[in-house]
């Protein structure tokens, strides 16, 4: 049993060791403050434009950049789950960089700034600042990630077409069929979606009344 | 009875008018690029589109490049869209079964304006484990114990695949052999082997009056089977595929049968009058002609396109046989996606055989493939029937969607009528079956499409149920 188990093993793991190459950006430094009605981060960055993601803006194509963050209470309290993305676009005929967010659009000169705005977010809104009210510590925590042409959602249909690859059909009977070598070689290596995101950068429990206060600070 | 007469006289042939209808339905879409690349739309610039210089690929090791490109519509020179990525990703997915992942950037071309687009290939091992569950029409639930896939490379290598099968009322092995392994236009050949030991059910009055009256009893016997078939294929724009082929059966039934409830064994000579002289040992051959088309989007999640199968048998002594008879039968499936994963789906199937037709070459009706409502098989009497049509429609709502991927839960509400006749007697609209019912299909990772149907009979069954919860793999068709 051992031997087979082994040799399942060693059968997949050429598999994962040829999973695609992981640049993945790492979230630096990470602040949270409130206006009073609204509680925003900022977000410091590294490896946000690796040289895919590069040649994808450069190509004329969009990247999109997603910021995923988890906001929850201690105990039995609120828990939010939220994405931001942005859409890194480059004119190849004017030679013009911009960054969306959907609602607005700013233009930028050189894949050197859209570097810098993108590692460095700021004013992103979270929640309303009043749903934190009673005093309860809490902790949030972000992770973002930096794909070509669509976000990790605009790769999912496909991701499950892999997983579902294995049905298989006949007239008279069906069969979900399992490939134990997909199934071994997943729990050896990142998922795609992992893969290109950061890791976790969580900020440590707050109580609701040390979050910095900046009045009018949105922007 | 009313209820009855108005289903049979409307509902019954509104359903096959409909999957008739539904055979000559819209060629393969592109489900999946739709709900992907809509919000980001073209890379249009000031009206200027993007042009595709070339496609360049890395990681692929075994796979050819060659095999790879030839996967791809997208060609120099045409416009590069978000959309036209996503579908050359599945392009490429899709093009050979080594092919695990595929990631899609872009870089500059040559000349401005124009687009170099690099995959990044993952490829799987040739040598594949596999494990399982399957459900056969007649034979129930199994569990595959065991299975060994050794995958194609080049487009000219063959594809064998081997499984161990264990299930409630199916223990086997089969195997099975084609060349070219790959869904390459153009000729091949392949083979399939089997020896099963199946326990068939069937319904019929106790043997023993005097205890059971005239209720109807499930009963179980064991067959084994071996069988050979060997083929010639011819495939066709990926979506079409014809088999013609020898097939060689033999079928070995046990002299006994037991009640399924209680397990008591009865001896050959307490089966039905109709079945008493339809079982024997018999050894089958002859011909078989298969044709398949299938422009279904996705497979197991299926919004647009068609499933169609022709297959045709004629047997004969010549090849050493013991039966002479022909068997003809016809499945198409629609679906029509209404948008958001919401589908209507459709589907018509029937079949004949000739006299002299083997017992077990019979055809069953009844259960979640078949007529859902109805108990499995409980729809055909003990000898089997000799033709049969079924028809269904089925509206698929997600009630928990996952994005862009098939819903996690779905809901679904059904209608489904067939009918099974006996050569020599007439056929009448009294004898359609129909029911209908909901159900719910949970996409679980790995596990694919699992759910439950709950059928309601519109018109009177053998076990006189109020309704029936039957469990499903992936949808009904």
């Amino acid at each position: 049993m051992t031997v087979v188990g082994t040799g399942l093993i060693l059968a997949a793991l050429p598999a994962s060791a040829r999973a695609p190459s992981s640049e993945r950006p790492v979230i630096r430094d990470a602040r949270i403050y409130t206006d009073g009605s609204i509680l925003f981060c900022d977000l410091t960055s590294s490896g946000m434009l690796s040289d895919r993601i590069t040649g994808t803006v450069k190509s004329g194509l969009p990247a999109v950049v997603e910021l995923f963050y988890h906001l929850k209470t201690k105990g039995r309290g609120i828990s939010v789950e939220g994405i931001h993305s942005w859409s890194l676009r480059y004119d190849v005929w004017e030679d013009i960089y911009s960054v969306s967010d959907g609602d607005t659009t700013v233009t930028i000169e050189s894949i050197e700034a859209m570097d810098n705005m993108i590692s460095r977010l700021k004013g992103i809104s979270l929640i309303p600042f009043s749903r934190l009210t009673g005093g309860k510590r809490f902790m949030v925590k972000f992770s973002i990630a930096v794909n070509p042409l669509s976000g990790s959602e605009g790769e999912q249909v496909e991701g499950w077409i892999e997983e579902s690859a294995g049905v298989r059909q006949e007239s008279s009977w069906r069969e979900q069929v399992l490939n134990v070598n997909d199934l071994i070689s997943n729990l050896f290596s990142k998922s795609r979606d992992a893969a290109s995101r950061s890791e976790w950068f969580e900020i440590e429990s707050a109580a609701p009344e040390q979050v910095e206060r900046i009045p009018g600070r949105n922007d | 009875m009313m209820k009855q007469t108005i289903l049979n006289r409307y509902i019954a042939p509104l359903l096959l008018l409909t999957a008739l209808v539904a055979c000559g339905c819209p060629a393969r879409g592109n489900a999946a690029g739709n709900d992907t690349t809509s919000a980001t739309g073209q890379a249009m610039h000031g009206g200027r589109a993007l042009l595709l210089d070339k496609v360049i690929f890395t990681g692929n090791r075994l796979i050819s490049e060659e095999t790879l490109r030839g996967a791809l519509e997208l060609q120099p020179g045409d416009t590069v869209t978000i959309a036209a990525l996503a579908r050359a990703r599945l392009d490429v997915l899709y093009s050979h079964p080594l092919v695990r992942d595929v990631r899609v950037s872009t870089l500059p071309g040559q000349r401005l304006g124009y687009v170099t687009v690099e995959m990044e290939i993952t490829e799987r091992s040739r040598a594949a484990f596999e494990t399982g569950f399957g459900y056969h029409d007649i034979y129930g639930w199994f569990l595959t114990v065991a299975g060994l896939r050794w995958q194609p490379v080049k487009s000219s290598d063959s594809m064998w695949r081997a499984g161990v099968r264990i299930g409630f009322h199916l223990t086997g092995l089969d195997a099975d052999w084609e060349k070219p392994g790959m869904l390459e236009n153009g000729a091949g050949a392949g083979a399939r082997f089997w020896v099963y030991n199946q326990e068939h059910l069937f319904y019929g009055p106790s043997p023993k009056p005097q205890e059971g009256g005239q209720a109807q009893l499930e009963f179980r016997q064991n067959i084994s089977r071996a069988g050979l078939e060997l083929y010639l294929l011819y495939r066709q724009e990926r979506t079409t595929r014809f088999t013609f082929g020898l097939r060689a059966e033999k079928i070995d039934p046990d002299t006994t049968f037991k009640d399924a409830e209680t397990g008591e064994k009865y001896p050959g000579s307490d089966l039905p009058p109709s079945m008493r002289q339809a079982i024997r040992r018999t050894a089958i051959t002859g011909f078989q002609f298969r044709m398949v088309r299938d422009t279904r989007d996705l497979q197991a999640w299926p919004r647009a396109g068609s499933f169609t199968s022709l297959s045709l048998q004629a047997n004969t002594e010549l090849l050493g046989g013991d039966e002479i008879f022909t068997k003809a039968e016809f499945d198409t499936r629609f679906y029509l996606g209404t948008g958001s994963w919401r589908s209507i789906n459709g589907r018509l199937k029937a079949g004949i055989t000739s006299s002299g037709t083997p017992y077990y070459d019979k055809y069953f009706i009844g259960g979640i493939y078949s007529i859902r409502g109805f108990a499995e098989l409980s729809l055909t009497p003990p000898r089997g029937h000799d033709g049969f049509w079924l028809a269904g429609m089925e509206w698929r709502v997600p009630l928990i969607p996952s994005g862009s991927k098939p819903p996690r839960l779905t809901g679904l509400l059904f209608i489904d009528a067939g009918q099974g006749w006996l050569r020599g007697e007439p056929l009448t609209t009294s004898t359609i079956r129909s029911a209908a019912g909901y159900g719910f299909r949970l996409r679980l990772p790995w596990l694919g499409m699992l759910g439950i149907d709950v059928g309601v009979p519109l018109s009177e069954g053998t076990t006189d149920e109020q309704f029936r919860i039957h469990g499903a793999i992936g949808f009904s068709y």
